[in-house]
């Protein structure tokens, strides 16, 4: 295996979970945790967080248990030489190809949210071309690339998150937010399974981890990326019931969209304020999107140990594909469908299987069985 | 390596146009536009089914300011047009067709319904202005006696665009806590959510000008009642603690002696009790609005020959018995004629009573017999520029 470079950065790291999680999901947030809980739709956010919270404490311990190597290299060894390399394809394979729907998914989202809200008459095909030209470009360079246009992004994403929410309070009634029971505990399960799927992207931690610097707080990272998000989210869905009630978040199909439509003032120094939001957020899809699919297109370049060059034709081939897929759902109710689907899809490569290898891992140094003590080398 | 970076850049080179190219689709400039600034929505003359819709332009020229000619008499700022149509966006693509330019709904902000419209439900009207994306849920949605249209034909004199001068009389009207401030977003959430009604703005038009008659209370979708200008200040204050306007009460005692308070400061607190449990056992729940008002006295016309605290002690009274009967003559109709539930009772109830009062009770039939009482604590503290 060739030598990794080893720079990002805990900040990086941080920017880097941060911006993929936050992503499309924000927009449609209010609603999908509202739909079975209601009021207590927040409680759904925070549910949501906490599985992933496990699922990412397991990334962590295996990125520390094995430093500078990417799951790629990693799962071989959790399962033993010769059982771990043949059981690495298939969950390998089920990671990039998560990677590539999850990608393709939130690509449409984004083209949806732009087309039925703004660029009416542009093509859809357009949208999609646009963004995945810029993140072909993004996957033409090195890690050390994606991490510094995380970084670099990333106060477009920080900032107005908190923002808009905080500022849509002026409009709250908090009464919608009461009152404070839950009917039944199966639905608050339910919300919460649902509300994860916009919490994934943190299984790329998987794969950047093994960037990170040494000495790189790796916890710290995934704490204070997966506490933001979950904040930022949690802000959201409070914002959303509190101004529009749960009953309206169920009609409208962006409701945190509607939400940066109603916040504008009179007297405010912005009017208008969606638009703005807009061009803001298309930086932060395009980092989810160009994580994703970096983290793809370098799985397979690791996989196949090629260098650069092969990281770069794949990238070009597989963006057709992507684009095909993008455009599979025939209307807005299959694309939400879709995302259903992917979102029961998306438990096994983002919760099962880290936990599960997680726990192996785990169970094998308690045993005492080190079979393998150098950091890096292969099978 | 330099040869596949050579190759890359001649592939972006390509590509740069067609990544600018996408802005062409809906690239559009202000002047390719025809922004309308209010809609006004009316039965047809010709078929009672079909909807007419009013729509108002400003012709960018003719207001003054923008170039060397300008000025002229106002109406002239404006065009209005009228078409008609079996639905809204039928009417509109009816009107699209007298345009030159695309009509622009981005910049509307008044919506006006007439009464008899309003009356008959107004969901299928909405449907459209809620799927267009243009539309602002800040916009004022506003109920005209008569016909939609008139309101937008006024010639108000003191402001070039008819509409500018509807939007700040509201404006205003909301800052100065008159006139609530109730926009079609507001509408929305209220016809959605399932603890209250909505209510809109009820305006009359002449040909001059245009005067704030109160609300219009909903029902669902439907209009059903109305408040005149009292009933809905005292409905502010007890719902959005907005002050209302002045308050004119007759002296008693006097021939023709009358008193003006106005409120600066409201504050409302709304206890919900248990209320003993009667004989027959049912709704046993009391609202209480605790209202207090501070203001002044801003005139007095006729001498109450009283000593200063005596004449305090004594308007206090005067003025809490007037607002408490106000009080009453708001939730009279709105509980037994309409029983429309506009001023958030049942969110607050659904909030803080769910499982002892909500999950048993119809809210949207019960409201109509839930004992609702309000208290007035009136705290003059000023007389004007005069000591007594």
């Amino acid at each position: 295996m060739e030598n990794q470079q080893r720079n990002i950065s805990t900040w990086q790291l941080t920017s880097i979970l941060i911006s993929t999680m936050i992503g499309v999901g924000i927009l449609t947030i209010p609603r999908t945790s509202t739909t079975d809980i209601h009021q207590m739709g927040w409680l759904g956010t925070i549910t949501g967080g906490m599985i992933a919270a496990i699922a990412i404490a397991s990334i962590v311990y295996l990125g520390k248990q094995f430093p500078g190597t990417t799951y790629v290299d990693y799962i071989p060894k959790v399962f033993g030489h010769r059982v771990g390399t043949v059981l690495s394809y298939p969950i390998i394979l089920l990671f990039i190809f998560f990677q590539f729907i999850n990608a393709g998914m939130a690509a449409r989202g984004f083209g949806e949210v732009v087309v039925t809200s703004v660029l009416q008459d542009t093509p859809l095909e357009a949208i999609l071309i646009t963004l995945f030209i810029m993140v072909l470009f993004l996957c033409c360079h090195e890690v050390e690339v994606v991490a510094r246009v995380n970084e670099l992004l990333i106060p477009f994403i920080l900032v107005p998150v908190f923002l808009i929410p905080l500022a849509s309070f002026m409009n709250a009634d908090w009464y919608n937010l009461l009152p404070f029971h839950i009917d039944s505990w199966k639905e608050v399960g339910k919300t919460s399974l649902h509300t994860f799927s916009v919490f994934t992207g943190y299984e790329l931690l998987m794969f950047y981890f093994a960037f990170a610097m040494p000495g790189a707080k790796l916890g710290i990272a995934g704490g204070t990326g997966l506490g933001y998000t979950i904040a930022a989210y949690f802000l959201t869905v409070v914002a959303g019931i509190s101004v529009f009630g749960h009953e309206e978040l169920q009609r409208l199909i962006w409701p945190t969209l509607e939400l940066v439509k109603t916040t504008q003032q009179s007297g405010w120094f912005l009017e208008r304020l969606e638009s703005a939001f807009l061009a803001i957020w298309v930086a932060s899809v395009f980092t989810t999107i160009g994580n994703m699919y970096y983290a793809m297109i370098f799985s397979l370049r690791l996989w196949f140990r090629q260098g650069i060059r092969f990281q770069r034709i794949s990238a070009l081939v597989i963006t057709v594909p992507l684009y095909y897929f993008a455009l599979m759902p025939q209307n807005i109710v299959e694309l939400f469908s879709y995302t259903k689907k992917m979102t029961k899809f998306g438990y096994f490569p983002t919760i099962v299987i880290p936990i599960l290898l997680a726990l192996i891992q785990w169970i094998r140094v308690k045993l005492g069985s080190r079979r393998e003590n150098s950091k890096k080398g292969g099978t | 390596m330099a040869k596949s970076v050579r190759c890359f850049i001649r592939l972006i080179v390509c590509l740069i146009p067609i990544i600018l190219v996408t802005g062409c689709w809906d690239r559009r400039e202000l002047e390719e536009r025809t922004s309308v600034l209010a809609i006004a929505i009316d039965r047809a003359e010709t078929n009672r089914e079909h909807y007419q819709l009013t729509v108002q332009i400003p012709i960018p020229i003719k207001i003054a300011g923008s170039s060397g000619k300008g000025g002229g008499s106002n109406s002239d700022a404006v065009k209005i047009m009228s078409v008609t149509g079996r639905t809204v966006s039928d009417a509109a693509n009816n009107l699209q067709m007298r345009l030159n330019q695309r009509l622009f709904l981005g910049h509307t902000r008044v919506l006006a319904i007439s009464e008899d419209i309003a009356k008959q439900g107004i969901q299928d009207i909405m449907d459209n202005f809620r799927r267009e994306p243009q539309i602002r849920r800040l916009m004022w949605p506003i109920i005209v006696k008569g016909k939609a249209s008139t309101l937008l034909e006024i010639k108000p004199e003191l402001a070039q665009i008819p509409v500018v001068f509807l939007m700040d009389l509201v404006e205003n009207g909301s800052k100065m806590g008159t006139i609530p401030d109730q926009t079609l977003g507001d509408y929305f959430n209220q016809t959605s959510n399932k603890t209250m009604e909505p209510f809109m703005n009820l305006v009359e038009a002449s040909k001059k000008d245009v005067t704030w008659k109160g609300i219009g209370v909903f029902r669902g979708h439907k209009m059903i009642g109305q408040l005149d200008r009292e009933q809905t200040w005292s409905l502010l204050q007890l719902r959005n603690e907005k002050k209302g306007g002045d308050i004119i009460i007759p002296l008693p005692n006097t021939e023709d002696g009358y008193v003006t308070f106005r409120p600066h400061f409201v504050k409302k607190k709304l206890h919900i009790d248990k209320a003993k449990a009667n004989s027959s056992g049912a709704s046993s729940f009391v609202a209480t609005y605790h209202c207090e008002l501070q203001g002044d006295i801003v005139e007095l016309t006729e001498n109450m020959k009283v000593s200063p605290e005596k004449f305090i002690l004594q308007m206090q009274a005067l003025i809490k018995k007037e607002m408490e009967s106000r009080a009453k003559k708001m939730l009279q109709p709105l509980q037994k004629q309409y029983n429309s539930d506009i001023l958030k009772l049942g969110l607050t109830l659904r909030a803080l009573h769910y499982r002892d009062y909500w999950e048993t009770h119809n809210w949207k039939e019960d409201f109509r017999d839930f004992p609702i009482r309000v208290v007035y604590t009136i705290k003059l503290r000023r007389l004007g520029m005069e000591m007594q």
